[in-house]
């Protein structure tokens, strides 16, 4: 059985192609949406998802959040005092995954697609894999995430011809696919997008706002408890004004309180910057697939943050159409792994289904050009895989010495758009020796670009006359595990202890409820303080017959002084 | 026989098909092959799919050339995005005011909001055009960049801009008219456009025909000069500025400036055009041609100081009394270097003029053989170098040639691999490489016999 993950920056899901068709996997509370948090609880054991988030502002030094932006870099993150890499702590959300899918399934899930930012490099891929086997999971396919939301949309729609535009922004990342699908081939035309604009941005930008507004002093920054609690109140008031016109946002911390009223018109004002960087990734993307937006048939949307009206309000602008989301777009992307993971398994449902994809940025090496007659520029880009290139591709160009007298070439890769390479990212410098110099073209090199479904690229010079072959290896990148390292950390992450699945539930409830009491103040604080000692001594009981209806009455409680800390009542 | 294309082959096609037969063919060809197992064979077959589908286009693009003769970069025909939105003209044009309640969203999802955005791309671009020249004219304008910046932004980031199709309807224009060559206020313009635009993105600029290459072409130059020591930047960048402005120039600054504006046309030919204007350029060589070339001269003056004297002055001199003939050639001399050799000095010690033997330390040798064509004699080429930040030549190019085109091209070689010159060095600086010539030997006989 093979699963479709959507490996999030907030939030983390679960799907399978069954019965002709994907769906979502429910973790051990019932939900889909499972947060990828990760918390070290009281007693040492590790709680993943909503209950971590919780902690994220009761506990916050042993809690983390957002790791996902962190994948292929080699930054040490701290619980307490143990260290992770990003890697890891994405193992441990694909472990309570795979916990969930194997509830449900009643077997074993050993191999799973999971999806990637479009615009995610070569070693941010490499980390997303390594993750994978971190968690004890073989990763089949590493699908870009606009391209799964493609698949989800158009495995409903593959008996006709259309052509439609996907407008991911998640947590984390903005993608833009474009889509042609014809003759149940789907084909991606182009992709683009921003590794560092997503729903986290805009939080980040109100957050910002509010410490201006509300007079909050500075040094506040440094507190982990302050900024976990007010982040997640930016969080839910950003999420209210999708409902309200307005929503409060007040933080406490030692007897002081700070508060901001937040309204549309000001939601706006303060992210305008984020929304303008909307723009350059679709214009490219259309660009690339040489398609106008007369052509589209539909836009579609993506990811958490396109249910903000403001997302929506500039989507439909820039596009001159309203958008389209019959999609739930929080789930749209595990839907579209699922398929995904269908085509693998070659379900017989979709028999008949291809998908093409490209690549997101273009691969080349430097090269020095001549000008103005007998002048060499140097540091020139020359790119054999250009971006959105059908994958997988294979490119070979032949390059030349510039001296006669040289006994070398350094073959510096670079990933990126720019003309100057000094302006792109290198990936690494493959040398290659020459042999003296006899006649004209004896010192040729053939140089390939091999760039698989994956998006994991191989380069490959022959020496024309010799036939010798040098393969690079990309490595210099401090960013990736070896296969040893992943060996070992695999052994040390096996044994930690995982909260048990079946009080996941009981567990998250009270980290709730530990969360609200920090924030609330006289009376209700008194009345919630109340209601936890009883759900405590309910569950001490041990007796189902206690603890379920306590669990019920604290649900109640819950939502009670959830609503009430949010909402403004309406003028 | 018919004509085959390999492509078509493969796709088993004949050359009456159609795009649709093609996407037809290549869809059912693809379901049959592994692309993760068989990449070879997927490359091909996508190679040939795209091959076929450039084809077909080109196919009816001959077609339709014969029934239309229209100019294809028309402005107004190629960057309508109304002209193909026409099929959708029948919907309402929704009010902008119905975006700010989200439950509007879901059932008018796919509708155009917008009547025509190609007018109101026009309509932007006109009032950026009107205000151009007063912006350009504006004190706070020059040589500061930051207004200019702000100024800008409000036109190229206007709120009706948000409209892809109407960006587009603009930047159309706009790129036209920067590539018809500058005017007051390009200069500054090309470079913000190219940040608002993502002119370095190499692709953006090939939708909009010959106008968009030529400045795709100049946008590359531009990324090139960035290259440049920014000292030296700066100082060309000043140069532009004189340029354009078409300052009053004494015949000092002209004989200055003249290599590395010549320079700056041969490496950067198109980011000038833009940004200076050949007009510019023009004006300031007519300029240049008014003066006499003394420099020349001057020259002469240094390696044989009597020699521009006239013959019979000389000659008088010679008649009175040595002694006086000599001091009054001194004088003269003296007079001739006050005014003249000090002025044309200035150029070459602000450039740095490295004399031969401290350039023979590092270049490597000169690899020459005596052409049989050449006169025996000195041999000098200019030539202006370029260090970079390890003080390595960047770069060499030939300023004045000495004749022989085999020997100025060894010289440059040589140059180009020098060592790393000392710290200090000035990053760019001129240099007269001279050479004797030997008689050459009589070359071999090449007779046939017969």
């Amino acid at each position: 059985m093979i699963v479709g993950i959507d490996l999030g920056t907030t939030n983390s899901l679960i799907a399978i192609w069954v019965d002709g068709a994907a769906r979502l996997i429910p973790n051990c509370l019932g939900e889909v949406l499972t947060p990828s948090c990760i918390s070290i609880d009281d007693d040492g054991t590790f709680l993943v998802g909503r209950a971590a988030r919780e902690r994220l502002q009761t506990h916050p030094h042993v809690s983390t959040s957002n790791f996902k932006r962190l994948m292929g870099s080699d930054k040490t993150i701290y619980l307490g005092r143990r260290a992770f890499r990003a890697e890891e702590l994405s193992a441990l959300v694909l472990r309570a995954l795979k916990a969930d899918a194997e509830a449900a399934l009643g077997q074993p899930v050993l191999e799973a697609v999971i999806t990637v930012p479009a615009y995610f490099s070569d070693a941010q891929r490499k980390a997303t894999r390594a993750a994978g086997e971190l968690a004890g999971l073989k990763v089949e396919r590493l699908l870009n995430e606009p391209t799964a939301a493609a698949l989800a949309y158009g495995i409903h729609q593959r008996d006709g011809d259309s052509k439609f535009l996907v407008f991911d922004l998640g947590g984390g990342t903005f993608d833009v696919s474009v889509l042609d699908l014809f003759d149940n081939v789907m084909e991606v035309r182009a992709s683009a997008g921003d590794n560092h604009l997503g729903g986290e941005d805009f939080v980040a930008a109100l957050v910002d706002r509010f410490f201006e507004t509300a007079d909050v002093p500075e040094s506040l920054r440094a507190d982990a408890l302050f900024m976990g609690r007010l982040t997640a109140q930016v969080e839910m008031a950003k999420r209210a004004l999708s409902e309200a016109p307005q929503a409060l946002i007040h933080v406490s911390v030692d007897d002081a309180t700070y508060s901001m009223t937040l309204d549309e018109a000001m939601l706006e004002k303060h992210c305008a910057p984020l929304l303008a960087r909307l723009r350059a990734p679709i214009e490219r993307a259309l660009r690339d697939a040489r398609l106008p937006i007369a052509q589209l048939d539909s836009i579609v949307l993506a990811g958490g943050a396109t249910r903000m009206p403001l997302v929506r309000k500039m989507a439909a602008r820039m596009f001159g159409r309203f958008p389209a989301c019959d999609i739930d777009p929080d789930q749209v992307v595990a839907l579209g792994a699922a398929v995904q993971a269908g085509l693998k398994m070659r379900d017989a449902a979709l028999d008949d289904v291809v998908m093409t994809d490209v690549s997101p940025y273009s691969l080349g090496v430097s090269m020095a050009v001549q000008v103005g007659g007998n002048a060499l520029s140097f540091g020139h880009f020359d790119p054999l895989i250009e971006r959105n290139t059908v994958i997988p591709v294979s490119r070979v160009k032949r390059y030349s010495p510039i001296n006669k007298t040289q006994s070398s070439i350094d073959l510096h890769i670079y990933q990126g758009e720019a003309r100057m390479v000094i302006d792109n990212i290198q990936l690494g410098v493959l040398s290659i020796d020459l042999p003296p110099h006899a006649g004209a073209g004896d010192r040729d090199v053939d140089v390939r670009f091999t760039y698989d479904v994956n998006g994991l690229l191989q380069v490959e010079a022959t020496l024309v006359q010799t036939g010798v072959i040098h393969t690079v290896v990309i490595e210099g990148n401090p960013g990736l595990l070896g296969k040893q390292e992943i060996a070992q950390r695999f052994a040390a992450l096996s044994e930690l202890k995982i909260h048990p699945r079946d009080r996941m539930e009981n567990r998250t409830l009270f980290a709730s409820a530990e969360r609200l009491y920090q924030q609330l103040r006289g009376a209700q604080r008194q009345q919630l303080g109340f209601e936890i000692t009883c759900f405590e001594t309910a569950l001490a009981s041990q007796d189902q017959r206690i603890v379920v209806p306590a669990a019920v009455q604290m649900r109640q409680v819950l939502a009670h002084f959830n609503r009430q800390s949010i909402l403004l009542p309406e003028a | 026989m018919e004509l085959a294309y390999h492509f078509l082959d493969l796709l088993g096609l004949n050359l009456d098909a159609c795009e649709r037969d093609i996407r037809r063919a290549y869809a059912r060809q693809l379901k049959s092959i592994d692309q993760e197992n068989n990449q070879a064979g997927f490359q091909r077959l996508r190679d040939a799919y795209e091959s076929a589908l450039e084809w077909a286009a080109w196919k009816a693009g001959a077609a339709d050339a014969e029934a239309d003769t229209n100019d294809r970069f028309d402005r107004d025909v190629c960057f309508d995005p109304d002209a193909h939105a026409h099929v959708h003209a029948d919907a309402a044009c929704t009010d902008e005011t119905a975006l700010t309640a989200p439950q509007a969203f879901e059932p008018a999802a796919g509708k155009p909001l917008l009547a025509n955005s190609a007018a109101i791309g026009r309509a932007a671009f006109a009032r950026l055009e009107a205000d151009l020249d007063t912006l350009a004219l504006h004190p706070a304008a020059h040589p500061d960049w930051e207004p200019w910046v702000t100024a800008l932004l409000q036109y190229l980031e206007a709120d009706e801009l948000v409209s892809i199709d109407a960006r587009t309807v603009f930047e159309a224009n706009l790129v036209i008219r920067l590539a018809e060559g500058w005017q007051p206020g390009h200069d500054h313009l090309f470079d913000v456009a190219g940040e608002v635009f993502d002119w370095s993105d190499g692709r953006s600029l090939a939708r909009f025909g010959q106008h968009g290459a030529f400045l795709d072409r100049a946008v590359t130059d531009a990324s090139a000069f960035k290259q440049i020591d920014p000292e030296h930047q700066l100082m060309l960048q000043q140069k532009m500025q004189a340029l354009r402005l078409r300052t009053p120039i004494d015949a000092r600054q002209l004989r200055a400036d003249q290599r590395d504006i010549e320079l700056m046309m041969v490496r950067f030919p198109a980011l000038m055009h833009v940004t200076v204007g050949n007009d510019n350029v023009d004006y300031w060589r007519n300029t240049c041609s008014f003066f006499p070339d003394q420099g020349a001269a001057l020259e002469i003056v240094d390696q044989q100081p009597l020699a521009p004297m006239p013959k019979p002055f000389i000659a008088r001199m010679r008649s009175k009394s040595g002694f006086h003939g000599v001091s009054l050639a001194l004088i003269l001399l003296l007079i001739c270097a006050f005014f003249d050799v000090s002025s044309e000095r200035q150029p070459h010690q602000a450039r740095g003029l490295v004399p031969q033997h401290v350039l023979e330390r590092h270049m490597a040798p000169v690899r020459y053989q005596t052409q049989p064509h050449v006169k025996p004699g000195l041999l000098t080429v200019a030539l202006i170098v370029f260090l970079d930040k390890s003080n390595r030549v960047m770069m060499a190019d030939i300023t004045g040639t000495s004749g022989d085109e085999k020997f100025d091209e060894a010289v440059r070689q040589a140059l180009q691999e020098a060592t790393p010159f000392p710290a200090g060095t000035p990053k760019m600086f001129g240099v007269d490489y001279a050479k004797q010539i030997e008689p050459a030997k009589p070359a071999p006989a090449m007779q046939s016999p017969r």
